[in-house]
């Protein structure tokens, strides 16, 4: 009789917590400057997909800051850390899981790796229950070291080559090597992040203009990550090697183990709804 | 600003946070053994270096101290030392004028099948005409002792394809057909480029023979110190090819500077230039080599770079340190204000009598010039939770500047 009404009070106890617990989660969006991500880096498909896993799916929000900069930026980590902070604030959110997509792994590992920097990260940091890093780009490109080459200022002209953003700078792999040995977490003999920061790891782009696969979330995108991989390893999604993806935290998958049709993930495939991707995330969270 | 002692350092320095247990409401300041073969601190020298006053170039950093405290894996072998990085490199870039492209340029291909990538320089901050500079692969053309070569590409992508992945603005790639083999070739644009047009070629030879082994000894540097690296090209086998290289430093602003390079035994020094206008907080940097060889008549070209930082020496931990229950205190010299985090792993002892690290704790204030003595402050929930029992021992404690993102020491 007593244990059973030990047993009564324990599962009122989970009841109440299991109900009082808000479990929410954000959409963290790659490289540039966002502003409506919802539609412009993630898809509604996708969004939508991946937030019935809640359970009260309205508890979600799609970030959208200027991840052009370099990561420890107010306009970086410091927007991303405030709309957070309005999220857990304004929903009462208590479990947080963070989705992130390709240099958005390294924003978010920016603020868990550096909880003192700024008094927003500890309380972001203690609602979040894990990071789910979409095709992270933890050591780098080798295409963003391509892009910087010949970038130099010459003070006449100042010609540049390619796209001048400090956030291809950071993710040069020289550049990510430091920034991981010295204000990163999570990667090969670094401390763990407080957090679990699980990959999703891209190895190849199919761009086979025969297969319907390829048209997954663009054609076109394909033909142009399939090029790019000229400059990458072999295990690639276009855009990172697996190495890079796979660099920080852990593995929680690379694409054929679970896809559908044991489909490779392109980097443009790995943030849409591309061969079951949305609802293998979705029954994890 | 110097102090020498009753210092006792080493290169497994650790602080010993309490001889008998965390739990005890007064601590012995003095530090007794502990029982673990290493170095004890209770003061930490002063080293032979000056602190510099540097202005402040944000006025958006927290000035709230923030104490944090996480759980770490004793299974995780951290290492705290200050690393070193090698690049390596199976290609090489140069630039060139739409004038050179038209009259052709000389390429050198050791590897069968290269990757040759053409990009259009744009003015900085006027993107509004970068597609107009792309080249149209269909009017490039590769000779060979003057001799037009006829499918001479098994592969050519457009600009309008690398624009798609939003990767490569303003770019064209053709790949070289294998059967071409090795050797010297001439590159030629049949299309008409504006004269004055700057062009980066790009040619990336993918699984070569010969790479460029570009080590540098650490990523970290205090501004003054040596810089030393190694660069080698080696092949497969590890058998290095005999070469020239030209050693320049791209600074953060950008400037490029080239170096003069002194050579010890195995490995070249640098200095860097004197008056480093660095107000670019965390940007890096880099050291790029060219190098040149000659492997059975044919030239290899490799162009290498890596990124490092150099720090200026704003503040530091110097004096005694002050053991406490719940924390240990710094002094903290701080010649130029800002914000500074002291950071430490804490160890416990397990059944086995082994040290391991369970703690990671840092304490962060924003601090005016001055000394000040600060706290490492730790987290009792984490310490009972550990499983681990005294005696315990602060190791790797670091000083970082926030402000100015740079690593001041390592203990």
């Amino acid at each position: 009789m007593v244990r059973r009404i030990i047993s009564m009070v324990m599962l009122s106890v989970v009841m109440s917590w299991s109900v009082n617990a808000a479990q929410g989660i954000a959409f963290i969006h790659g490289t540039g400057k966002q502003t409506d991500a919802y539609n412009d880096y993630w898809t509604g498909d996708f969004v939508n997909s991946v937030r019935l896993g809640l359970s009260n799916s309205s508890l979600y929000a799609v970030v959208n800051c200027d991840f052009d900069q370099f990561m420890w930026k107010s306009e970086a980590a410091g927007c991303l850390a405030e709309q957070l902070t309005t999220f857990i604030q304004q929903k009462n959110i208590t479990d947080l899981v963070l989705l992130t997509h390709s240099n958005g792994g390294n924003i978010v590992r920016w603020i868990m790796s550096n909880p003192t920097y700024d008094n927003r990260y500890p309380n972001i940091i203690s609602k979040t229950t894990k990071v789910i890093a979409l095709a992270p780009s933890s050591l780098g490109t080798p295409l963003a070291d391509t892009v910087k080459q010949g970038n130099v200022f010459e003070t006449s002209l100042g010609w540049l080559l390619g796209y001048d953003s400090d956030a291809v700078s950071q993710q040069q792999t020289s550049w990510m090597a430091y920034y991981n040995q010295h204000w990163l977490q999570g990667t090969v003999n670094r401390p763990n992040l407080p957090i679990l920061f699980k990959a999703v790891v891209g190895s190849d782009v199919d761009s086979a203009i025969w297969d319907g696969d390829s048209y997954c979330a663009g054609y076109q995108y394909q033909v142009a990550l399939e090029t790019t991989q000229n400059w990458l390893d072999s295990c690639s999604d276009g855009f990172l090697n697996c190495s890079s993806q796979r660099g920080a935290g852990v593995e929680w998958f690379t694409d054929k183990q679970r896809t559908k049709g044991r489909e490779p993930l392109s980097h443009q495939q790995s943030r849409r709804d591309c061969f079951n991707l949305d609802t293998i995330i979705r029954n994890d969270i | 600003m110097k102090n020498n002692k009753n210092v006792v350092m080493g290169a497994s320095l650790s602080v010993l946070l309490l001889s008998s247990s965390l739990h005890a409401n007064s601590l012995a300041i003095g530090l007794k053994d502990n029982g673990f073969k290493q170095a004890k601190l209770s003061e930490i020298a002063v080293e032979d270096y000056d602190l510099v006053n540097v202005d402040l170039m944000s006025s958006s950093i927290e000035r709230q101290s923030v104490h944090f405290s996480q759980a770490i894996s004793s299974a995780n072998k951290v290492a705290f030392k200050n690393q070193g990085y090698t690049d390596i490199s199976d290609e090489y870039w140069f630039e060139v004028t739409g004038r050179e492209l038209m009259a052709g340029v000389a390429v050198a291909i050791s590897q069968p099948g290269a990757l040759i990538r053409l990009s259009g320089k744009s003015v900085k901050n006027d993107m509004r005409n970068m597609q107009q500079h792309a080249i149209e692969p269909e009017f490039v053309s590769l000779l060979k002792a003057g001799v037009t070569l006829k499918s001479a590409f098994s592969q050519k992508v457009t600009a309008e394809q690398f624009a798609t992945a939003n990767i490569f603005p303003n770019s064209s790639a053709l790949q070289l057909n294998k059967t071409l083999g090795a050797g010297k070739f001439t590159l030629k644009v049949e299309q008409l480029l504006e004269e004055d047009q700057r062009y980066m070629v790009n040619v990336k030879e993918k699984n070569a023979e010969h790479k460029l082994h570009l080590t540098i000894d650490k990523q970290s540097y205090r501004a003054g110190q040596d810089i030393l690296f190694n660069s080698k090209l080696l092949s497969r086998q590890g058998h290095a090819l005999l070469g020239t290289q030209k050693v320049s430093v791209k600074l953060p602003n950008g400037e490029v500077n080239a170096l003069e390079v002194v050579k010890l035994d195995n490995q070249f020094k640098i200095t860097l230039p004197q008056h480093v206008n660095d107000q670019n907080t965390g940007q890096l940097y880099e050291l790029l080599i060219v190098t040149e060889a000659q492997s059975q008549g044919v030239t290899v070209k490799r162009n290498g770079k890596v990124a490092f930082a150099v720090n200026r020496p704003t503040a530091r931990l110097e004096g005694k340190v002050d053991h406490k229950a719940d924390s240990v205190a710094f002094n903290v010299n701080v010649a130029s204000e800002g914000r500074y985090e002291i950071s430490g792993i804490v160890y416990g002892t397990n059944q086995q009598g082994d040290a391991v690290p369970f703690m990671l704790s840092r304490s962060a204030y924003y601090l005016p010039v001055g000394i000040h003595q600060r706290k490492l402050a730790f987290d009792q929930t984490i310490i009972d939770n550990s499983g681990l029992q005294a005696p315990y021992t602060v190791k790797s404690v670091q000083l970082m500047d926030q402000s100015r993102l740079a690593l001041l020491q390592q203990l």
